[in-house]
């Protein structure tokens, strides 16, 4: 599984193609404030995703405010997107299930 | 810290100026949005910018996140080149084929160390290590002529002089090549920085010792057995790097593509240091 930083940056992609301010404030409302990506590290994050071709960027300029560089997901990030989300899904699952036992832990036979 | 000092020390460790200006450009935007979003929750501007510059954390977390692993892989391997480099250094004024022939074996080790990159890393890999073997090349010269004019006047005042330029000027050439390698890297605090001191300190300590001793070329005498292969080397090898390192020299001043990218780069850095003079966007 890759780190979930990614996985977030990807499925913020998914829904709609987005600058790293957008990406970051979406992530962070969206998890009603329980999920805060460090800004900083962001944007490293989104140029190294950029080089490995799963996301794309272009300069765009917005009404009043300076260029900005939007991201969109290419097919390659989308396709690693649903291989991500099986996995995380599975993953949570397990933990979720792990957290619900109660009990004391067997000894090992 | 003024906005243009953080997005300076945030791009620090990226060596292309192109890029570099293109990430100060969106971390520069980043900033001005999260300011103007502040500014409407009611804050005032200066402690708006202040907040958002807190908001993307320590510059200096943003230039390691931008060093790269392939960097540091390299930097290993060419760490290991300096030890066959440094008995070239060390040898120059004992003799120049042997010297070569130690010469020869860090090129290859640092051709080796590309190996596994893509083309282009590969490529300007080579070219950095053939930059550096060219400061040799220029010693081997400086010891090449110190022998002609040992010849003319062995201990005349010139000869002195000269030795003393191979001795002493080439370590220093090497050691001011390495740190300016690092320094460009960014801040002390990055891994190449750190390996380049190493390797600077290793130089210095290690070209003093062989200076010191005047190492006994006899215990080497096996590489002698070389001596056909070095020949060819000798003559072969130094014009091949010196004719690449010339024709990447004439190369640089010709792409003027990058010339004017670099230009720009430096305008938007102008730009940026107005913008704060202004108050516009910065923290001042």
């Amino acid at each position: 599984m890759k780190s979930v930083p990614t996985l977030l940056v990807l499925k913020a992609l998914d829904r709609e193609s987005a600058h790293g301010y957008r990406i970051a404030t979406w992530i962070n409302q969206t998890s009603e404030g329980a999920l805060e990506l460090k800004e900083g590290t962001l944007y490293p994050l989104l140029h190294n995703l950029e080089q490995k071709g799963l996301i794309e960027g272009e300069w765009q300029h917005e009404a009043g405010q300076r260029e900005v560089r939007i991201y969109h997901l290419t097919d390659r990030g989308r396709r690693q997107l649903r291989q991500e989300e099986v996995v995380w899904e599975r993953f949570a699952k397990g933990v979720n299930h792990v957290m619900q036992q109660g009990g004391v832990l067997s000894d090992p036979v | 810290m003024t906005q243009f000092e953080f997005l300076e020390t945030a791009t620090s460790s990226i060596r292309s100026n192109q890029r570099a200006a293109a990430v100060r450009r969106e971390l520069a935007g980043h900033l001005d949005m999260k300011t103007t979003d502040l500014m409407q929750e009611g804050m005032e501007a200066s402690q708006a910018q202040n907040e958002a510059m807190e908001s993307l954390g320590d510059p200096r977390d943003i230039a390691d996140a931008y060093q790269s692993p392939v960097m540091h892989r390299r930097l290993g391997w060419k760490a290991i080149a300096g030890i066959p480099l440094l008995f070239a250094v060390g040898m120059t004024l004992e003799n120049p084929v042997y010297a070569l022939l130690w010469l020869t074996v860090a090129a290859v080790i640092a051709i080796m160390a590309e190996s596994g990159l893509s083309l282009r890393a590969r490529l300007s890999g080579v070219i950095t290590g053939v930059i550096s073997a060219r400061i040799l090349l220029y010693g081997g010269a400086v010891a090449g002529i110190a022998a002609a004019l040992g010849t003319l006047g062995p201990g005349g005042p010139i000869t002195s002089a000269m030795e003393a330029m191979v001795e002493f000027v080439v370590p220093v050439l090497i050691v001011l090549y390495v740190c300016w390698q690092g320094t460009s890297a960014g801040t002390t605090r990055t891994p190449y920085a750190m390996v380049s001191i190493v390797s600077a300190a290793f130089l210095v300590v290690g070209t003093f010792v062989f200076s010191i001793g005047h190492w006994n070329v006899a215990t080497w005498e096996w590489v002698g057995a070389l001596q056909p292969v070095a020949t060819a080397g000798v003559i072969g090898l130094p014009l091949l790097l010196l004719a690449t390192a010339f024709g990447w020299d004439a190369a640089v001043w010709l792409r003027w593509n990058d010339l004017r990218s670099l230009r720009r780069a430096r305008s938007q850095s102008r730009r940026n240091r107005q913008a704060d003079r202004l108050g516009v966007g910065s923290s001042q």
